[in-house]
């Protein structure tokens, strides 16, 4: 099962449809006697890929000329084929013949399939071995890096592969770059730019800068810029990491084993945690509830017998248990947010975020919601301004 | 007001069956729950840094199984889960909230003030039990508990951040 860009890479057959009542699956095969390249007159494998390139994907946007009379209907493969069979099969001919249009000069469309193709050729890909390597590696040019990217090690690539981390920092740091889009129905306004452009910049510093420094000294160099929907070189707004090197020393000493623990956060409340995220749509049941790991952390930081014992002596031992590490992940993220300080007190914030957390009930779940919501309170963002433009409510709004 | 109170509603999550949404839309909420996504997210991007970086620094056991053994199925499903109660289950921040709650905290704040007048528990009632004609969410099986974790969220918010302001 899979998206039909599996054909752009040495794949035969792509499973597009899985029903288990009907037990039936439909799928599409690109190189049987009855699949796409023979019923397109038995083309060959480069000119089916260039055909599906020009059709658009994540390598490639859509060929400018595909959609200009109709933008609301896709082309299929067949127009694409005809595209490229008026200019010798090549998409750089292609391009040439409709340099004059502004669209295929502004996407700088050629370049782009140049460096789509090589990207597919030598895509990275994990191997069963845990090794992380490009496709065809013998015949790969030297500077395979500026089409895919840096190479970052494998301990870390395997770590996304357990799910422990999304790739979207990863990306940045290897990219040199942030690519902000404009989600579906989301209005561009003032208020959502300045949030994307600005505000969440030291954020992104943080985690950019604590990744580089667990990594070659080579990334703590690196200056990382953004490219917005509405502006693709804002030269004002850039992240430089060597600016935000100091950020793994400040949280380094919570390095607290379960032994220092406070009684309160008991070894099972991890385990507890599972069961309480995985609680059906409908009413859970009154089961009695365990408190939330960010309240226990927080209030762990208001026990006078604990702190002293967290800043009092470094430990060279390494933290093991499931617990020890969400409760130290949880005290560093407190600190870098401000909640904490660097003698491991709560801060002003901090206490008002204990309390605001204590008073919901916990079997609500809604800890993590008021979080976000003071973070958002800090940035400015939580009042009842029009941030938007946009006239109306609800269905049956009244906009008071 | 009824901006800011369902705003703050738009840090939660509408308890909805299984199924499409059929409600009232608001591009505003729908707008503002876009912020909360980009704020939540960034914060979950910087609690996996820190996870990560705690391993590839070594401050944590990253020898949690042994990695050569990996492709062994049986330890590898050990080790998958191992990680996966690190992060799925034990740290914040994984899931994104929508815009549903917002959007029903608006349409029955509105609903009650329709007349300028002060509504009656009476009105309020038929609301939340979401009687003919008010059945704009059909999908929602208990719409006055969820309202009621909108006001806790509203109370949790203001009431104990004012001082800090």
């Amino acid at each position: 099962m899979g998206p039909l860009e599996c054909f752009l890479f040495d794949v035969n057959t792509v499973l597009v449809d899985f029903d288990v009542k009907t037990k039936k699956c439909h799928w599409i095969s690109k190189s049987e006697d009855w699949g796409l390249k023979k019923r397109l007159g038995n083309i060959s494998d480069d000119l089916f890929r260039d055909a599906q390139l020009l059709l658009g994907s994540s390598f490639l946007p859509t060929f400018p000329i595909l959609n200009q009379d109709n933008p609301t209907k896709r082309s299929d493969i067949r127009e694409a084929l005809a595209l490229l069979n008026g200019a010798g099969q090549s998409v750089p001919q292609l391009c040439q013949q409709y340099r004059n249009d502004p669209n295929v000069v502004q996407l700088q469309y050629s370049d782009r399939y140049k460096k789509a193709v090589m990207t597919i050729r030598h895509h990275v890909i994990s191997s069963v071995e845990q090794k992380t390597r490009p496709l065809d590696p013998d015949h790969a040019p030297s500077d395979v890096h500026e089409f895919v990217g840096r190479q970052l090690p494998d301990e870390l690539y395997f770590y996304i592969q357990q799910g422990i981390m999304g790739t979207r920092v990863p990306n940045w740091l290897t990219s040199d770059e942030i690519v902000l889009d404009l989600p579906g129905g989301c209005a561009d306004s003032d208020t959502y730019r300045r949030l994307m452009r600005e505000q969440l910049n030291p954020l992104r510093a943080q985690s950019l800068s604590l990744l580089s420094t667990a990594l070659h000294r080579y990334h703590q160099q690196r200056i990382v810029t953004l490219k917005m929907w509405y502006d693709n070189d804002p030269a004002d707004e850039q992240i430089i990491l060597r600016d935000h090197q100091s950020i793994k020393s400040q949280i380094s000493g919570w390095k607290i084993h379960e032994a220092d623990f406070p009684t309160a956060i008991s070894s099972q409340q991890v385990c507890q945690s599972l069961r309480r995220h995985c609680y059906p749509l409908t009413d859970p049941s009154p089961s009695p509830q365990n408190e939330h790991s960010m309240l226990s952390a927080l209030k762990a930081l208001q026990d006078a017998s604990f702190v002293p014992k967290t800043t009092s002596k470094p430990s060279n031992s390494v933290l093991r248990t499931d617990n020890e590490i969400t409760y130290n992940v949880l005290w560093r993220f407190l600190q870098l947010r401000g909640f904490a300080n660097e003698k491991h007190e709560l801060t002003s914030w901090g206490v008002a975020l204990e309390a605001a957390i204590s008073s919901l009930d916990s079997a609500d779940k809604m800890e993590e919601y008021v979080f976000v919501a003071i973070e958002m309170l800090r940035m400015g963002l939580v009042n009842g301004k029009d941030m938007t433009n946009i006239p109306g409510g609800a269905e049956h709004g009244s906009g008071k | 007001m009824t901006n800011l109170v369902s705003r703050i509603a738009c840090f939660g999550r509408l308890k909805h069956k299984a199924v499409g949404y059929s409600g009232p839309l608001d591009r505003q909420l729908l707008s503002y729950s876009y912020m909360i996504t980009a704020v939540r997210s960034s914060l979950r991007d910087l609690v996996e840094t820190i996870l990560v970086s705690m391993f590839l620094t070594h401050d944590a056991e990253r020898d949690r199984n042994d990695y050569h053994e990996l492709a062994t199925r049986s330890v590898e499903q050990q080790s998958t889960k191992c990680y996966r109660t690190l992060t799925m289950t034990s740290l914040p921040f994984i899931n994104d909230n929508g815009c549903g709650l917002a959007i029903a905290t608006r349409t029955y704040l509105d609903a009650i003030n329709k007349d300028g007048v002060q509504p009656t528990d009476k009105l309020k009632g038929q609301i939340k039990a979401q009687e003919d004609p008010y059945t704009w969410f059909q999908f929602v099986p208990n719409l006055s508990r969820n309202l009621d974790n909108a006001f806790k969220l509203w109370d949790a918010v203001g009431l104990y951040l004012s001082p800090v302001l």
